[in-house]
């Protein structure tokens, strides 16, 4: 690896390894720059021998300093919703990888010009209703949508359009090796995806017995694992999936496109410095408010790396919670803001036959028929995909949903073998009651526990229910049994939207602060909407997308 | 003493490390935050909640050794105290209602009354509370290579595993 002196000048300092700073710092190392990665977490150099394959002891993939939860619906992290490592949460993630909907990006302007009694219009793309005007802000007049909910939502544009995002979305596909269908009957204009599908496991086959009953398509899920094996220009060769089903718990052989084995290799390759272990502590400015050096903790020392730009990018929670230590970026008063989580509503039933749960990757298959469905009395929707799951991820849904205590809990726990699940990631709208804050109560580091509020609305209320209809629904029609809800929310977004106006976002359309010419953030945290898709690919496309800008207006 | 390896362990399809970490937990915990009364309540609670059949996990000492450990999960509600601070408060007001006479359907209708938040302080959501230790249990129980045998669960044997073997689903 190649390494700089903390005394020299670097182009760039890049604070997060996950699926922002890891495509952003390949970028930028590739263009010639001399860039360093600060990553508060270990670096695992060997997942064969360095992942147990145990629910618990990869615990070490999570972010475990702790975080106050409240809120309507208090969001849970640790497993859920946080990661920590050279890779960042990449290395536990899902490796869902759907591409976002194109209407999920002008959920605003669509529910304006959609006609209250003719919900089918709602499906088509109004993208010149809007040319030139920004719409004011709370015009939400449609009667068939929950008003309480109109009044009180921050919803929003994104400032971009899906062609700024679809050129990067086909290239780190095409990068990361994703498996999926030839065909995406969602979207006709589609590439094909680089491998072919990954093998489905029992829960994707009992989604699609269901789905097919009731007449809803289903495709295989693209999927950032290999199918067979991948080498991609600039990357290492990688070895396809074991179907060992501990994809949450770390990729022991590769498959997975974490970030560790696919844009973290590129980027040493092209001369970049991983530090790990580097908790950042601070910045330094110059007299214009340019910051001119990074300050980090490692091995119980403090370090200060000198830089001409600074990126962002910890994640929804880590990201806010240092802007608002440093103090900076914040003349909008929105760092913290718009924090938002998908409405991830879980069902699970139980089937004769086993259902092998921890065998294969846990979501293999999907539905977006249910992205703008033509009874919604909610704004946005929400996809569907099957869920394989390990026996105590799923026992804490238990524990949290399903209230049971005594017999009736062990003899539940006991039918592990043959229960199986789907689940949703839907829209959740920004609102002004759900937000992350500075707490009075420090952590061993001394620093300030996060607190993150997150109040649901009516929207999401409908959503949920609707959602909970149509995955019992599918369910019963699968041959299920003794079924039940489990209410949860998962992924971090929001805190410094991104948007055109100073007054109202923290970044601009490229993810550069408004107050600070030479930060940058690329993460879930500057998303407008939540959209429904799971975020990863998205914050891979706008990270690069926010490189390929600052690498093209470096004199700014 | 001798005691048979459960079978678990005798797979030949465990990872070194993964046999490592799954015969330690066959030794049972020894640090301790708790007092021997707080010990013994919990242990109360804890069969009432997730009672055992087939397995004999120390799920109380575990949690005592945990709470010891100060090893959180990464985050908590926001209402609820840290989590051995908590634990003290619930066990301490929990002690006015278990007296050694207590039957465990009395147990299971007081654990049912703070479910339903009739016992929530402003300073301690008792069914908070609850909601974190019921998950802990599950965790830690699961967690024990004699649970994993009672149901059967073979996730952690992964070593041979070959890109060609097909899932069971292909067949359906």
């Amino acid at each position: 690896m190649n390494t700089h002196s903390p005394n020299h000048i670097v182009d760039a300092v890049v604070i997060g390894t996950g699926a922002g700073g890891a495509p952003l710092l390949a970028r930028l190392a590739q263009a010639g720059l001399r860039v360093v990665a600060l990553e508060a977490g270990q670096w695992w150099l060997n997942p064969a021998s360095d992942f147990a394959t145990d629910e618990v002891a990869q615990s070490k993939l999570y972010w475990l300093d702790e975080r106050l939860s409240t809120g309507s619906h208090p969001t849970t992290f640790g497993a859920n919703n946080s990661g920590i490592g050279v890779g960042g949460s990449t290395l536990h993630f899902g490796a869902y990888f759907p591409r976002a909907d194109p209407r999920d990006l002008k959920l605003k302007s669509q529910t304006e010009s959609a006609h209250p009694t003719t919900t089918a219009s709602r499906t088509l793309i109004t993208k010149s209703a809007h040319p030139t005007t920004t719409p004011p802000r709370t015009l939400i007049t449609d009667s068939a949508y929950p008003t309480t909910t109109a009044s009180r939502t921050l919803i929003t544009d994104w400032p971009i359009d899906y062609a700024d995002l679809a050129r990067y979305y086909l290239e780190v596909e095409r990068f990361l090796g994703v498996s999926g269908p030839v065909h995406y009957p969602w979207d006709p204009t589609r590439p094909a995806y680089p491998l072919p599908p990954l093998d489905r496991n029992i829960p994707a086959h009992l989604m699609q017995r269901g789905c097919e009953a009731l007449g809803i398509r289903t495709s295989p899920a693209p999927i950032a694992a290999l199918s067979q094996p991948y080498l991609a220009p600039g990357a290492s060769h990688r070895q396809p999936c074991v179907h060992r089903g501990y994809c949450h718990q770390g990729c022991r052989n590769g498959a997975k496109a974490s970030m560790d084995v696919t844009y973290l290799p590129a980027a040493l390759a092209a001369g970049a410095e991983i530090r790990d272990r580097s908790f950042v502590t601070g910045i330094e400015r110059d007299s214009t408010g340019k910051i001119t050096a990074v300050l980090y903790t490692r091995d119980n020392q403090q370090h200060r790396q000198h830089c001409n730009a600074v990126f962002l990018c910890a994640g929804a929670v880590e990201t806010p919670r240092q802007l608002l230590l440093w103090n900076v970026a914040n003349s909008s008063g929105q760092v913290g803001r718009n924090f938002m989580a998908h409405v991830a509503t879980q069902a699970w039933a139980t089937f004769p036959e086993p259902t092998l749960l921890y065998r294969g990757f846990p979501s293999t298959l999907i539905t977006e028929d249910f992205l703008r469905p033509t009874d919604a009395d909610f704004l946005g929707g929400y996809l569907i995909q099957s869920y394989g799951i390990l026996p105590i991820a799923w026992a804490e849904q238990v524990a949290r949903s399903r209230k049971l205590l005594g017999q009736p809990l062990t003899q539940y726990l006991r039918q592990y073998p043959n229960v199986s699940g789907l689940g949703i990631n839907g829209e959740m709208l920004p609102n002004p009651d759900s937000h992350l804050t500075l707490s009075d109560e420090k952590d061993a580091r001394g620093l300030p526990k996060p607190r993150i509020t997150l109040t649901l609305g009516e929207n999401e209320e409908r959503l949920h229910q609707h959602a909970e209809r149509n995955l019992h629904a599918i369910l019963k029609a699968a041959g299920g049994t003794d079924l039940w809800t489990s209410r949860r929310t998962a992924h971090t977004i929001g805190t410094c939207r991104m948007g055109t106006n100073p007054n109202d976002s923290v970044v601009n359309p490229h993810g550069k602060s408004w107050d600070i010419p030479n930060l940058y953030i690329a993460d879930n945290s500057v998303f407008p909407t939540s959209l429904a898709a799971n975020p990863a690919l998205t914050i891979m496309a706008l990270a690069l997308r926010t490189a390929d800008h600052f690498l093209t207006n470096q004199t700014d | 003493m001798t005691q048979r390896l459960p079978p678990i362990l005798q797979s030949p399809g465990l990872s070194t490390q993964t046999r490592a970490i799954l015969e330690t937990r066959l030794t049972p915990p020894s640090l301790t935050f708790l007092s021997p009364n707080q010990l013994a309540l919990l242990e109360t609670l804890t069969s009432a909640i997730l009672p055992q059949s087939g397995t004999r996990v120390p799920l109380a000492q575990l949690i005592d050794a945990a709470l010891a450990a100060d090893e959180g999960p990464g985050w908590r509600y926001a209402e609820l105290p840290p989590a051995p601070q908590a634990y003290r408060q619930a066990l301490q007001l929990l002690s006015h209602h278990i007296t050694p006479s207590i039957t465990s359907s009395e147990i299971l209708t007081l654990l049912t009354r703070i479910q339903n938040k009739h016992l929530d302080t402003s300073t301690l959501p008792l069914s908070l509370w609850l909601e974190s230790l019921t998950v802990d249990l599950t965790r830690f129980w699961l967690a024990h290579p004699a649970t994993m045998d009672l149901l059967n669960f073979r996730g952690p044997a992964d070593e041979a595993l070959q890109p060609q073997q097909p899932l069971n689903g292909g067949t359906r």
